[in-house]
């Protein structure tokens, strides 16, 4: 074939009015569910700049006037904690959890997953079993356990099960991943002389990428969003996450202030997305090079 | 609560390197107890609910303690209410408490009974204390908390809303009926989605007024039992029917969508409630163009409308705390120093001690308060013993359970002995 042959142009076919109808009333109708999904997020956009009082007692998304004192409260931070604090903690938490899952979690998977040991399979049900057991019937236990350690009002609590492959959901979600790979490849490297360890880092890892991503993407935001953990074990104002900061503007007293709230929900909401966003394109990359035929 | 070495050792276990920094800092501290000068402080907790505002202002309050007391720390932590009992009784359970917290009337015996809170007599000054406030703050005769403020039931209401469409300000000793007269005369002119006044039925706080109002009481004694029968309970919530059932106050359908109060979102022109929220209240209903104005609850008996002095919150300190006197210190300094109560101001409501009345900064709608105290303080009468810890959940059980009324699907009969079998099985669970 000639290096120059032109790239092969097909044909676009004329679609037919009906087939074009179908496809406007298909967008119309997809741009409106649309339109419902995003209302809400519209919502807290347009109330950050609106009046507390405008809140309470205007629906209407539209603000009657449009004030800027949520975001400079906002920027102030709280109770004399500046508010890059905040997201330092709320960062310094995700971050770790992030860390701590991807080690924890593909070791743990590759032991149970390709590892011939005795009592492997009960093991791996129990892990799975531990799935089952609600957050809440461990909380008093594993306060207590923290509390004898000393370690309550730090973040060793919040994010120590993350390194020690506590968390069964992604445990199982590596070993799925792991079995789709094909053990042509272990068995090819231990021809070439290569160890557990070879096999495991220079092989398994670069090809579970998605499931890391994905991991890394839904920690992160967990952790991120997490209340109850540092409600439980924070007490001090210098190490509250967001969240804390988020809630703290709630009065059950007297009136919230959901201007404040909705001004910081926004920005709170930054770096999550950004994360997102980040990871997102590591997915997909990672989706279309790890393509292996066996 | 950190200056244990042996923890430290098992800690340092557990964490490996991490131990070697919390070594050093424990070495750099020494082990010859609490030095409690500027460089090894004596550090204690203090915790309170609130929102941002109050956080902000109770920092800087602790921060003045602080630089006054240069051996003591203070570290600060706070959530709003719900979840500051939710982060606290999960914490009950390893008696790890803050060496200072607030306290609500409604929770003390829960924490007082199970020996959690330290007797405070002789501990922490009490001689400033306005007249009555401290009998609230014992329990079983002996003290564990002090008061910070204190508040009692009243009618907030839209003084503009009542003027302008021709109802007389409630003087003290009205009917239930002529309060109920008024809603009727009000709600029609307020317009579609807006009503005169709120059902009361709802809040066990407001029977039990009624009970007082007849010289009976809503707990026993001893906490133990419901101090009533299920026909006056009947009886109560048959008190706002009549209004209910003709749209005179606002339907369940409606009020369970509120986040926020009836007066606040230009709904409701009164309601029945604690007169320390009032102030609260106050700007966002000014905002709206209206004006609030306190008085009397409603009363079976012009002689006695059952109300009570009530501490709104208190403070506490942890039976666990190691610091008892650094503690007792931080309690006296927010409650009695001018300058702590100058920061404070009315916040947390109007202060329970003289010092604190005389120093602290009163806006109009606070002096509404206290005005309105004063015209009631030949009501008050002794205070009902602090409530059984299952008085939370009973409360919570009482507004579902007459829900269940309003939307019909029960009548007032079986609600009320539906609520006689939860209320007993909440208080016998706890004994």
């Amino acid at each position: 074939m000639s290096a120059t042959a032109a790239p092969r142009v097909i044909p676009r076919r004329k679609r037919t009015p009906a087939e074009r109808v179908k496809s406007l009333v298909w967008h119309v109708a997809l741009l409106a569910v649309l339109v419902v999904v995003l209302y809400p997020a519209f919502w807290v956009l347009t109330a950050s700049v609106k009046e507390n009082s405008d809140i309470l007692t205007n629906i209407s998304p539209i603000p009657t006037s449009i004030t800027w004192d949520n975001f400079t409260a906002a920027f102030d931070g709280m109770a004399g904690v500046p508010l890059w604090r905040f997201f330092w903690n709320s960062f310094v938490i995700a971050a770790l959890s992030v860390v701590g899952i991807v080690v924890s979690c593909s070791i743990t998977a590759y032991a149970l997953g390709r590892l011939e040991f005795p009592g492997r399979k009960a093991m791996f049900a129990v892990v799975i079993a531990t799935l089952l057991l609600p957050g809440q019937v461990m909380l008093i236990p594993q306060y207590l356990i923290f509390s004898e350690m000393d370690v309550v009002n730090t973040i060793f609590p919040l994010v120590i099960g993350k390194f020690l492959g506590l968390d069964a959901f992604f445990v199982f979600m590596y070993v799925q991943f792991l079995r789709g790979i094909p053990r042509e490849l272990d068995q090819a490297a231990t021809i070439d002389g290569a160890g557990h360890f070879r096999i495991f880092f220079s092989i398994m890892l670069p090809l579970l990428r998605p499931a890391i991503v994905t991991s890394s993407i839904f920690t992160f935001i967990w952790s991120w969003n997490d209340f109850m953990g540092p409600l439980i074990y924070l007490h001090e104002i210098e190490k509250f996450p967001l969240p804390r900061l988020l809630q703290s503007y709630n009065n059950t007293e007297g009136v919230s202030n959901y201007g404040g709230m909705m001004a910081m929900t926004l920005l709170s909401l930054i770096p999550v997305v950004l994360f997102f966003l980040v990871f997102q394109k590591f997915l997909i990359k990672g989706i279309a090079t790890s393509g292996v035929k066996g | 609560m950190i200056r244990d070495p042996y923890r430290l050792r098992r800690r340092s276990l557990l964490t490996g390197a991490a131990a070697a920094a919390t070594l050093a800092a424990a070495a750099a501290c020494g082990d010859d107890g609490p030095a409690g000068t500027a460089d090894d402080p004596i550090e204690i907790s203090f915790e309170w609910w609130g929102d941002e505002n109050r956080a902000g202002i109770t920092k800087e309050a602790v921060d003045l303690f602080m630089s006054k007391n240069e051996g003591i720390k203070v570290q600060t932590n706070f959530a709003d209410f719900p979840t500051y009992w939710e982060g606290l009784t999960g914490r009950m359970a390893s008696r790890d408490l803050p060496d200072v917290f607030q306290m609500d009337y409604s929770r003390l015996r829960q924490f007082g009974s199970s020996g959690m809170l330290l007797p405070l007599e002789g501990v922490v000054k009490t001689d400033d204390f306005r007249e009555g406030f401290l009998d609230t703050a014992k329990l079983d005769g002996q003290l564990v908390a002090v008061p910070i403020a204190g508040n009692t039931l009243g009618l907030i209401y839209r003084a503009d809303l009542f003027d302008a469409h021709g109802v007389a300000a409630p003087a003290p000793g009205y009917s239930w009926d002529e309060y109920g007269a008024d809603i009727t005369t009000l709600t029609p002119q307020m317009g579609e989605g807006k009503w005169g006044g709120g059902d009361w039925c709802g809040q066990y706080h407001f029977m039990e007024l009624w009970l007082r109002q007849q010289g009976g009481s809503f707990y026993t004694e001893d906490g133990k039992a419901l101090n009533f029968e299920a026909a006056q309970l009947v009886e109560w919530w048959g008190t706002s029917a009549g209004l209910y059932e003709a749209g005179m106050v606002p339907p369940v359908e409606t009020t369970i969508e509120w986040v926020e109060g009836g007066l606040v979102q230009d709904k409701l022109a009164s309601e029945i409630g604690w007169d320390n929220f009032m102030p609260s209240f106050a700007p966002p209903v000014e905002e709206l163009g209206g004006t609030l104005a306190l008085a009397a609850p409603p009363s079976l008996d012009p002689s006695n409308l059952g109300l009570y002095l009530k501490p709104s919150m208190q403070l506490v300190i942890s039976g666990a705390t190691e610091q008892a006197e650094a503690a007792a210190k931080l309690v006296d300094f927010l409650l009695g120093d001018p300058e702590a109560i100058a920061i404070l101001g009315t916040n947390r409501g109007v202060p329970a001690t003289n010092t604190g009345l005389e120093n602290v900064e009163i806006d109009a709608n606070t002096q509404g308060v206290l005005d309105y105290e004063e015209s009631v303080a030949q009501y008050l009468t002794t205070p009902p013993p602090a409530p059984p810890s299952a008085t939370g959940a009973i409360e919570v059980k009482f507004g579902e359970i007459y829900q269940q009324v309003q939307y019909g699907e029960m009548s007032a009969q079986e609600a009320a002995d539906l609520f006689f079998t939860e209320a007993e099985t909440l208080l016998a669970a706890e004994q």
